[in-house]
């Protein structure tokens, strides 16, 4: 009996856990593509003073909120978003418009995938 | 310098993910309960071999987060335990889960229906027999097919083994033997039970030439009440 109740109890905060980081990774990947966004709108100005700021930003922000994805997320995925980052630095650091708003459209591709990835969908469940 | 130290990192890494995954499945096999291999209903068997798979994959692989191997095994153990403890209260539960215990044998007589439907052979029904000891079908009076897979069996009357209450003889209720010494090391617990002292067990290994209870390998009350024990081996320094 006490088996089946610590069982039951260990279920209920599983499910209050999971909805949590699912909400924490939803809110968090929101934060990082604003910041981003911000530094899109700046290299689309060529404003890149503005631009290295926002760059910055991005990049703390990023560092802030990789720390716990990578407790909940496989590796890959964040490794794949990092070397996206580490090029979009450089582009942005030599002022290469193209390439760096190329990069940013992935970066945003890439951290919206791992939020639909983790999705409680029938898509990913099957 | 810098990859001989990403290396032992890597290793430190998979040694403590091996260790913390070790220390779960041990926990989890424990509040699953104490079944062997062969007593296992054929799904607890099934997730027995998930759990191990489960854990393997995040000890080898360590861009997987070692929560993707700890959630699954941690909700197999709460299907497992809740599926039973459903199956201990509902009988047709354990009915749908488990299935039934059929009857193969029945006075006697093969119930051919239900060996057709359980679509078991003869060869391997007198294959089962003969693991039993039974070598011929006609001394068989039932034979169950348990939901575990293994076949219980219910000789004839006149062919079963004898038994003391049919010899008459007069017998002693069986008492659980109790462990009173092991590795030198005495459990108290054990000897309070047997209504001993501890007098009574010094004066009992003097009896048996040892003095301390250091020096003893094992020792023990049999059913009978009779006390028994073992010495260490002493370990004698040879000369070279």
């Amino acid at each position: 009996m006490k088996v089946v109740v610590i069982t039951v109890l260990i279920l209920v905060l599983f499910f209050v856990s999971s909805l949590y980081m699912n909400h924490y990774i939803t809110r968090s990947s929101e934060e990082v593509v604003n910041k981003i966004e911000k530094l899109e709108e700046s290299i689309e100005k060529n404003n890149w003073e503005e631009a290295q700021l926002y760059m910055k930003e991005t990049a703390e922000e990023w560092n802030k909120t990789k720390k716990v994805w990578l407790i909940f997320l496989e590796h890959y995925e964040i490794d794949k978003i990092n070397i996206v980052l580490a090029r979009l630095q450089k582009f942005t650091s030599i002022e290469k418009d193209t390439e760096a708003l190329g990069e940013i459209a992935e970066f945003k591709l890439l951290v919206k995938h791992v939020v639909e990835k983790e999705a409680f969908k029938i898509t990913n469940i099957l | 310098m810098k990859k001989y130290r990403i290396g032992v990192g890597t290793m430190l890494i998979v040694f403590t993910r091996a260790l913390i995954l070790y220390g779960l499945v041990v926990l989890v096999m424990r509040m699953m309960g104490k079944r062997q291999i062969a007593e296992m209903q054929p799904f607890e068997l099934v997730i027995t071999i998930m759990i191990a798979d489960l854990a393997a994959t995040p000890m080898e692989n360590t861009g997987v987060p070692l929560l993707n191997g700890v959630i699954p095994i941690v909700t197999l153990l709460s299907a497992q335990v809740i599926v039973s403890y459903l199956s201990l209260k509902s009988e047709t539960f354990r009915e749908i889960v488990c299935g039934k215990p059929s009857i193969i044998i029945d006075k006697g007589n093969i119930v051919q229906s239900e060996v057709t439907r359980l679509r078991i052979n003869m060869n391997d029904l007198l294959e089962q027999l003969r693991g039993k000891s039974y070598l011929n079908l006609s001394d068989v009076e039932y034979a169950i097919l348990e939901t575990n897979g293994q076949i219980t069996i219910i000789p004839k009357a006149e062919k079963r083994n004898v038994l003391t209450s049919d010899l008459g003889v007069p017998v002693q209720p069986e008492e659980l033997p109790i462990t009173l010494i092991v590795d030198g090391k005495l459990i108290e617990k054990n000897l309070q039970k047997s209504g001993h002292n501890h007098q009574w067990i010094m004066n009992r290994l003097k009896q048996n030439n040892i003095n301390n209870i250091e020096d003893v390998f094992f020792a023990f009350l049999s059913s009978e009440r009779m006390f028994y024990s073992q010495p260490k081996e002493k370990t004698t320094k040879q000369g070279g």
